[in-house]
Order: C-alpha cells, then structure tokens, then sequence
C-alpha cells in the first residue's frame, strides 16, 4: 500500500504515523519534493511525536489567544447564570403577586353587590391575566370549580360565572394559542378549549389529530371525544392500532371521556375494527353492561386472539348473569392461562354453587397466576369461605399457599380494621 | 530514554486528543440539549392533560424499596412511597436482612403481622424469611430475606409485585410527588414502551455552597455528568452508564431478561443493556425513553472515603458490565447498541481514565527532564482547567433552564468557585480511584459475589 501526505497540516501527523502502522510506503509532500519516510516503527514514533511537538508548540505560541476566549466564555456563562437567576426570581415574585390579585378578584366579583366596585375588580383581573397562559389556567381552574358546583349556585352567581367568562373571555386566549402556539400549547389549548365545551372549534382541533406529536394528537382526540365528535372520535381509535402504537388505557380513557353516547360510539368502532381494537373497546365498555353487544361479547370467544378472549369474559362476567355461566364455565379449560384466570373472576361475578365450584377446582390450576386469582375470588363469593376451609385442610399445598396469602392480603385488606368483630 | 520520552509524549498527546473530542461532545451536547429543551418548554402542560390519576387511568405501578440497615430513614421513606399522587399501585418494603431495626421499626409504625406468604419466584432469590402486611394499609408490603445484596432484594420484590409496571427507589431517595406518573406517561401514550428513565442527581444542585466543601463537589460533579449524558444519551440512544436508577420498567421484560444481575455493582446499566439486547434479538418494536426533567434527588455522601468507595465499586461495576458485552461490539445484529453505546462506554469509562491517570504522571516527567517547557505544561493546564469550567458552567446553563426557578443569584458565586476547584483535586482523585476500580474490577466481583 503506498500513501502520500501533503505536509503543510500539522493535523496529518496522527494519520501519518496511524498510516506508518498500516501500510507498506509512506511520502510526505514537503517544499515540492517527496520524502520517503522509513517504516521503522520506533522511528517513525520519534518522527511522529517531534512533529507533534511541533504542532503543539505552534498552539501554545498561540495560547494567549487559548486562554482568553475561554475566560470570555466563562465570564459569559456566569453572567447569563447570574442574570437569568435574578430574572427569575422577580418573576417568581411577579407570579405570585398576579395568582393572588387572580383569586382575590374572582372571589370578590361573585361575593359584591355589583355596581362599580365589580367593574373595577373585573378590569383588575384581565390586567393580571395580562397574557400568560399560566394566569388563564388558574383563572379556568377556579371557573371548572364554580362549574362542577354549579347546582349548588344561586342563579346570580351563576350569571357572575358567565359574565366573567364573557369580559375575560379565555375561549379565545385558548384558541389563538391553538393557531399559534408551540406543539405542546396546542395540545394544552386542545384541553381547554374542550373543558369549555368550544365545540365551534372542533374543525380547528380536528387538524391535529394527525400530528406527529404524540401530545398534541392524543390531546386532540381526547378534546373532541369530551366535545362528542363521534366521527373523530371513532377514526381516531381505528387508526391507531396501525399509526400510533397507542396504549389500550388511553383508548379506555377516550371512551371515559367521551359524553353520553358512549354506546353510539362503540357500536361505531366495533363495527369495523380488527381483534386488537375489538379487545381495547370491549374491555373500555364492559363496565356499562350493554345488553347490546351481547352477541358480539360471545362471539369474540371464538376468537384466536386471548386478549380479545379475556375482554369478551370480563365484559360477559359483568352482567353477573346466570345465564353466561355455562359459556364462562367453558372458558376455565381454554389453554391460556389469562383466560383461564378472567374466567375465573367472572364466575366469581356470577356466584352461583356450580360457579363456586369451577373456582374451587381453579386453585389447583397448574399456573400460579390462576390458583391466585381463584383464592381472591373464593374469599369474595357467598359459602366461598366453607371451600377455603377445605382447601386449607386439605392436600393440595399450592392451593393452600395462595388461599392462605389471599385471607392474610386481600381479605384482610377489605375488612375494616376498626371493626374488633371482624 | 528515547523512547521514555517518546511514550510520555505519545499518552499527553494521546490524551489531549481524546479529552478534546470528549469536550467537544459535552458542548455540542449541551446545545443540543438547550434547543431540545426550549423546543419543549411546555411539554408539563401537555403531559397534564392526560388525566389518569385515577384508578382506571393509572397503569398499576409496584414502587419497591430494597433496604438493608436504613432504620432512621425507612420510614421516611415509605411515608414519601406512600404519599406519591397515583391512581394505583403498591409499596414492597423488602428487607436484605438487616442487623440493625429497621424490620422493627417499620413493623412499630405501620403495624404490620406476619402473614403466609404465597411468593412466585419468577427470578431466583434468596430465602424469604418472612412477609409483612397491616390491613390498615393495604397498598403495604414488608418482606425480610436473607441477605443477598441489593440486585437480589430488588429481584425479591419484582417477583412479590403484582403490577405490569415497577420502579426501585433507594430509601434515601427523594422525589416529587407527580414523578412516577411522568415516567408512566411513556407508557400510557406508546405501548412499545419497556423502560421510562428518569434521572438520578446527588442532592439539589442550587444548593451548592450552602452545604460542606465535599458535598458541593459531589454535586458539581454530578451536574456536569448529568448535562452531558443525558444529552448524548438522547442524540444517540448512546445508553450511558448512570442509566437505570429511578427507572420504571416493564416488569415483564425484566423477568424475561432474569431480573437484576446479582454480582454487580452497576445493576441497573447492566439491566438496561440486557434489556436492549434481549429486544433486538426478538426483533420487537421497543422504546427506552429519557425523561430529562424528571429527577430523583439522593444526599451527597458524607465522608471521602465513602465517596472514593463508591466510585471505586461505581467504576469496577461499570467496567464489568462493559467487559460482559464486548463479544456483542460491532455485531451488526445489535445495532446502535453494538456500534455506538459500547465502543463509546468502552472509550469513555475505560480508556479516558486511564489514560488521564498516566497523563497526571507523564506531565511532571515531561517537565523534569526539560523535554516540555513549563510554561508549554502550564499553559495545557490551563486550557484543560478552562475547558472544565466551560462544561461545567453549560450544564448549570442547560439546568438553569430545564429547571425554572432553581439556582438562586446567591449561588451563582459558588457555582463558578466549585466548577474551578472541582477540576483541582477532586477530579484527580476520582479519576486514580476509577483507574483503580478498572484494574480491581475483577476481584471486587468475586468479594461482591460472595
């Protein structure tokens, strides 16, 4: 291998003497005229480190300039430290100073008689708000409290609310921080404009569904699912088990979100989606106990997909009807052990003799996870405590040792401690 | 003699080269880091838009606190665990077999009985010797084990948690009370999440200057580590050493991946690296995120040789865990981790150490023997003790913006007094102490193990 360097760069020195390790011939360029180089070893460390002291030497001569501008840059840091920190702090001051005369104005407009002594402490709240958007989520968080009371108010102070809302009007605040605000503003705008029911700013919102945000699309979603955007709502839940990679809790959350018609919207969703989405929305539903989905419920055991299995037996469990007992009794011998344990739970729902009998069984279950969820669910069911006894007296230790853990933790846990009978 | 000089040379050199490139990536870190922070300036207010604290929102999360004779604080402790605001989860105290009372003192406080316990050990552990439960606070758990050192008591409380998500916390630690459900929110928004990091610092940085010399210097120390790593760690999913404390975790995958390694000191990097690999050998989609801004405040050390240990075994079990993966470096099949985070590690946590130690020798023989001009050394001193204080100083900048509020003007003198004396001494001496925890790692494995 034969390699050349031009030596008017110091910083080719490294890669000469790297270049000295690995090849067989090495020229350096010098006052037009090629050097061979001696491929001795030692040699060429020797050459190699004396033209680095060259090339040191060099920086040092310069070092004055070295030092100084790291000295300017250090006084720079500092100063930017110092200042920042004193910024800061009057800003600290300024922020506690504002949120006072916030709170103290919105008491004093719904505790006055009217008249001018309201009109001034209005003007003096929009003054405080000034523009930031720390001071409107202060002044929306005291309005959502006056809301979330808002039977408990007299018609007056019910109009002082409105008022507040209409002279202060954060609505619009919000909104431009829609338009123009930083992703994270957005998403933020997103959730009040939906806590002020904002729904003529659903098309507004619905723009950034499709984000790449994840905040800001997921906020999204969860604004119109409270503003009852059911079409939204329904797409976004569709495309995220293929765009989002989004969680099955915050799926569960959007449903618990989304206003009356939760009903609507799953028949919507469950529809058209596949097993995946299927699961998430059965098990977001179950605890409303539509008679509806009923068939859909049995259906999905068929399915191959376990979590869709669980779903489906959690949400049929809920009904705490007779009538599914048999299917749920066929779920104890599917050969997944997690559908063999929500079997278990909801049969324990059920609570009938035949029920207690498929858990009892269930504490000999060769996984652990079952014979644990089948002790918990004993404990809880009517003359489940005459099988614990057996259990406990009998031969089967594994069953013995979750049915024991389950009393001392999980029972003991439900019973108050006050209560000396107990 | 030639070559003597030639060598000492060759290191100096060699050693500035590497601490130039390693001080360049700490300042392009640190402005990355800037721009990303301003970038997200307002991620809080987003991240409390998802209202989850309430049972059915909150992933279940298992906060499980090893402890091994911490009867002062322990309680302390699981006052903070207790008191944390989230929806759902539970506190495992487990005890590693302690001489002292904590076992006593906990059962005192909580009224805690023994009862039968029904533990699956998914990852071996020692002998539990006894559970602990009080129905006064069902969210509790007390359980004492023969002593096996602070992997096998976390793995103890893995296998006794009930919950898809755990965490660890050290009883010294302090942490806000919104801290897990940041890190949880990693999970909520992306299924393929496995591990939410957050960031573990010694003590509250602004409070440098208010407390002794040692602790200040463990906390410059610390900031600088801090501002570094977790930009690069970001920029490069360059998983840096100190990665792994107050972690939340997918439990199921750490018992895929056999749970804590028992005979190391830095357990939680080796986890997370074991972790990585497992993921990539099963070609799943997986993310770890860093959460920069979430923060676990554990107190400085009160005694150098405390500190000296620490970094001592810190070191040793960094490179042992190092030294377990290299047969993974430049393994394509590994990807970054195999690329970037090792080769990097390797360079940064072995070969930088070392070769600054020698360079602490070289320097005074280059100047005995007159074949580098005193002025010349003085004047590197100088622009490595500069270009310390540069770094330093940028990571108090990032944090000073990362933080709103934190560093007072009153400290800003103290900032810059500890950044300069932090580089004379203290550094030197942790820098000999971890070239001597590379050397020793070995046999401190086998006294650790046993």
């Amino acid at each position: 291998m034969l390699l050349i360097f031009l030596d008017y760069s110091y910083s080719l020195s490294a890669m000469t003497f790297l270049a000295t390790c690995v090849s067989d011939s090495v020229y350096l360029f010098r006052n037009k005229e090629l050097i061979s180089i001696s491929l001795d070893w030692i040699d060429n460390c020797s050459l190699v480190v004396k033209m680095l002291s060259v090339f040191v030497s060099n920086i040092l001569k310069i070092g004055n300039i070295l030092l100084v501008i790291p000295g300017f840059i250090i006084l720079f840091q500092f100063i930017w430290i110092f200042v920042r920190a004193i910024r800061q702090k009057n800003m600290q001051k300024k922020n506690i100073y504002s949120e006072k005369i916030i709170r103290e104005a919105m008491s004093s407009i719904l505790e006055s008689d009217g008249g001018t002594a309201r009109k001034t402490d209005l003007k003096r709240l929009k003054d405080a708000l000034g523009s930031k958007q720390v001071f409107y989520d202060i002044l929306s968080s005291e309005i959502f409290d006056y809301v979330e009371r808002f039977d408990e108010l007299s018609n007056s102070k019910k109009n002082l609310v409105s008022q507040i809302i209409e002279f202060v009007n954060p609505i619009a605040f919000y909104k431009r921080k829609l338009h123009a605000g930083d992703a994270y503003e957005k998403a933020h705008a997103c959730k009040m404009l939906a806590s002020y029911g904002a729904e003529s700013e659903i098309k507004s919102i619905e723009k950034h569904l499709k984000s790449k945000n994840k905040y800001l699309s997921y906020s999204a979603a969860m604004a119109l699912s409270k503003l009852g955007d059911k079409n939204n709502a329904s797409q976004f839940i569709l495309d995220s088990h293929d765009n989002f990679r989004v969680s099955h809790r915050f799926i569960i959350q959007l449903f618990d979100n989304y206003g009356d018609d939760v009903k609507g919207l799953a028949a919507v969703v469950l529809g058209e989606c596949d097993d995946y989405i299927k699961a998430t929305v059965i098990k977001a539903i179950a605890k409303y106990n539509f008679r509806e989905f009923e068939d859909i419920y049995t259906e999905s055991l068929k399915s191959e997909n376990p979590t869709l299995r669980v779903a489906a037996i959690t949400a049929l469990g809920n009904f705490a009807d007779a009538e599914h007992e048999q299917i749920l009794i066929n779920a104890f011998s599917d050969k997944e052990w997690i559908v063999r344990s929500a079997a278990v739970k909801a049969l324990g729902l059920i609570d009938t003799p035949d029920s207690l009998a498929v858990v009892s069984r269930a504490t000999s279950d060769p996984e652990w996870w079952v014979r644990y969820n089948a002790a918990r669910t004993l404990v809880s069911m009517t003359n489940g405590l005459y099988e614990v006894e057996s259990i406990l007296s009998g031969y089967d230790d594994y069953a013995a040792d979750a049915t024991k853990y389950t009393l001392y933790r999980d029972y003991a846990a439900a019973i108050d401690p006050t209560d000396s009978n107990s | 003699m030639e070559l003597i000089r030639s060598a000492a040379l060759a290191v100096t050199y060699l050693f500035l080269l590497l601490f130039a490139f390693f001080s360049f990536m700490h300042i392009i870190s640190i402005i990355k880091e800037y721009l990303i922070v301003k970038r997200n300036d307002n991620k809080g207010i987003a991240i409390n838009y998802i209202e989850r604290t309430e049972i059915e929102g909150a992933i279940p999360v298992s906060i499980v606190i090893p402890t091994y004779n911490n009867a002062e604080v322990i309680c302390d402790a699981i006052d903070r665990a207790l008191s944390i605001e989230y929806g759902n989860f539970e506190v495992i105290v487990v005890d590693d077999g302690s001489d002292d009372d904590t076992i006593k003192s906990i059962l005192d406080k909580y009224e805690l009985e023994r009862i039968e316990s029904a533990i699956r050990c998914t990852i071996p552990i020692k002998k539990i010797l006894g559970v602990y439960f009080s129905p006064k606070y069902p969210s509790l758990l007390l359980m004492s084990k023969e002593h096996g050192g602070i992997a096998d008591t976390i793995n103890c409380g893995i296998n006794a948690s009930r919950f898809p998500l755990f965490i660890a916390i050290g009883p010294n630690d302090i942490y806000e009370k919104n801290a897990i459900y940041r890190l949880s929110t990693e999970f909520f928004i992306d299924s393929s999440t496995v591990v939410s990091c957050g960031v573990n610092r010694i003590n509250k940085p602004e409070k440098i200057g208010r407390t002794g010399y040692l602790e200040s210097m463990q906390m410059t120390e610390c900031i600088r580590r801090i501002g570094y790593n977790i930009p690069v760690r970001n920029s490069y999913d360059s998983l840096f050493s100190d990665t792994g404390p107050f972690s939340l975790f997918n439990k199921q995958i750490v018992c895929d991946v056999n749970g804590y390694r028992v005979d190391t000191e830095n357990i939680h990097y080796d986890l997370i690296l074991r972790i990585n690999k497992k993921m990539l050998e099963l070609q799943r989609d997986y993310r770890i995120v860093k959460n920069s801004d979430v923060f676990c405040e554990t107190p400085p050390l009160q005694s150098i040789k405390n500190v000296v240990k620490k970094v001592f075994r810190w070191q040793g079990g960094t490179v042992d865990v190092l030294v377990a993966f290299i047969k993974n470096t430049f393994n394509i099949k590994y990807k970054t981790l195999a690329f970037i985070t090792l080769p990097y590690n390797l360079l940064y946590n072995v070969m930088f150490p070392i070769l600054e130690c020698i360079s602490y020798i070289a320097l005074p023989v280059l100047i005995a023997k007159n074949w580098l001009k005193p002025t010349s050394a003085l004047c590197l001193c100088a622009i490595y003790i500069a270009v310390n204080i540069i770094i330093t100083l940028g990571a108090y900048m990032l944090h000073q913006i990362s933080n709103k509020n934190r560093i007072k003007p009153s400290s800003c003198f103290s900032i810059l007094l500890f950044s300069f004396l932090e580089t004379l001494g203290y550094r030197q001496l942790m820098t000999i102490t971890r070239v001597f925890g590379i050397l020793y790692h070995r046999s401190y494995r086998k006294a650790y193990t046993n």
